[in-house]
């Protein structure tokens, strides 16, 4: 592994670490759920890191689209991109189904609700393991391509998610940030938010980076195959 | 926050950095394979 992505890591742990602290130790409890409200703090970076990678996913599988017949290097780094980005998105929104799962067992009595952000959320999760799973068992010269389109419609269900508690009365809380007049967390809960949004998103690039790595040599690899053979 | 509100926190913080570290692996996994395959 190259020394900036060692230093990468450090850092990333550092922040990581401090973000722990801050969370559990440092920001006041909330008023009226208590210390389980802290959840949130990992909960919104899962959010934000799903967000920010699906996103850079639909960027890559565009780039794709548009350059495979003309530029191939360009098509096969984009789409290892693709790639790495669409799992790394995948684990975040599974991490955000599983800790507002628990969340929501603390503070509403129920696992799970049909509401319009919980569904539409886990579609955009099922929309995502299918594009892996298509990535995984589909062969031939067109999988890369449907994979791309596929993407992109999945892509669709993003606004869908973030604007589900605008839009419909859900279980599901108004949204925090962004939301109506006075909506928000108090400034002083507020460094838990930045310490661990940072640090998990660099967790992210980290790991997204090393994924990139490998599925590009790969493909790479098979390429070089391919041409080796005629 | 009763009993149940602190163990679903610590479920919540252990579930995260848990399912970070299998993804990890599994991308650590791959990076070797390709770094073979590269020399």
């Amino acid at each position: 592994m190259k020394l900036w992505r060692w230093l990468w890591l450090l850092a990333t742990l550092g922040v990581l670490a401090e973000g722990f602290r801050v969370a559990l130790f440092l920001v006041p409890t909330d008023a009226e759920q208590g210390n389980v409200q802290r959840i949130f703090y990992y909960h919104i970076p899962s959010w934000a890191g799903m967000g920010l990678f699906f996103a850079i996913n639909l960027g890559c599988s565009l780039v794709y689209l548009a350059v495979r017949n003309r530029n191939h290097a360009l098509a096969i780094k984009a789409d290892s991109l693709a790639v790495a980005s669409a799992e790394m998105g995948v684990v975040f929104c599974f991490i955000g189904l599983v800790t507002g799962s628990l969340w929501g067992r603390a503070v509403w009595g129920i696992w799970w609700t049909w509401d319009a952000r919980l569904t539409s959320t886990l579609v955009l999760w099922l929309i995502y393991v299918a594009y892996l799973l298509l990535r995984r068992f589909a062969a031939g010269p067109q999988m890369r391509t449907l994979a791309a389109v596929m993407a992109i419609f999945g892509y669709l269900d993003v606004p869908l998610v973030y604007m589900s508690t605008r839009w419909w009365r859900t279980q599901h809380p108004a949204p925090v940030f962004g939301g109506a007049p006075g909506s928000g967390i108090d400034p002083s809960m507020m460094p838990a938010v930045w310490w661990n949004l940072a640090g998990w998103l660099m967790w992210g690039i980290f790991v997204a980076s090393m994924r990139y790595v490998s599925e590009y040599r790969a493909q790479k690899n098979e390429q070089d195959e391919a041409l080796k053979a005629l | 926050m009763g009993d149940m509100g602190h163990r679903h926190l610590v479920l919540a913080y252990a579930a995260t950095i848990v399912i970070h570290l299998v993804y990890l692996t599994f991308v650590a996994i791959k990076y070797r394979a390709a770094k073979k395959v590269a020399k």
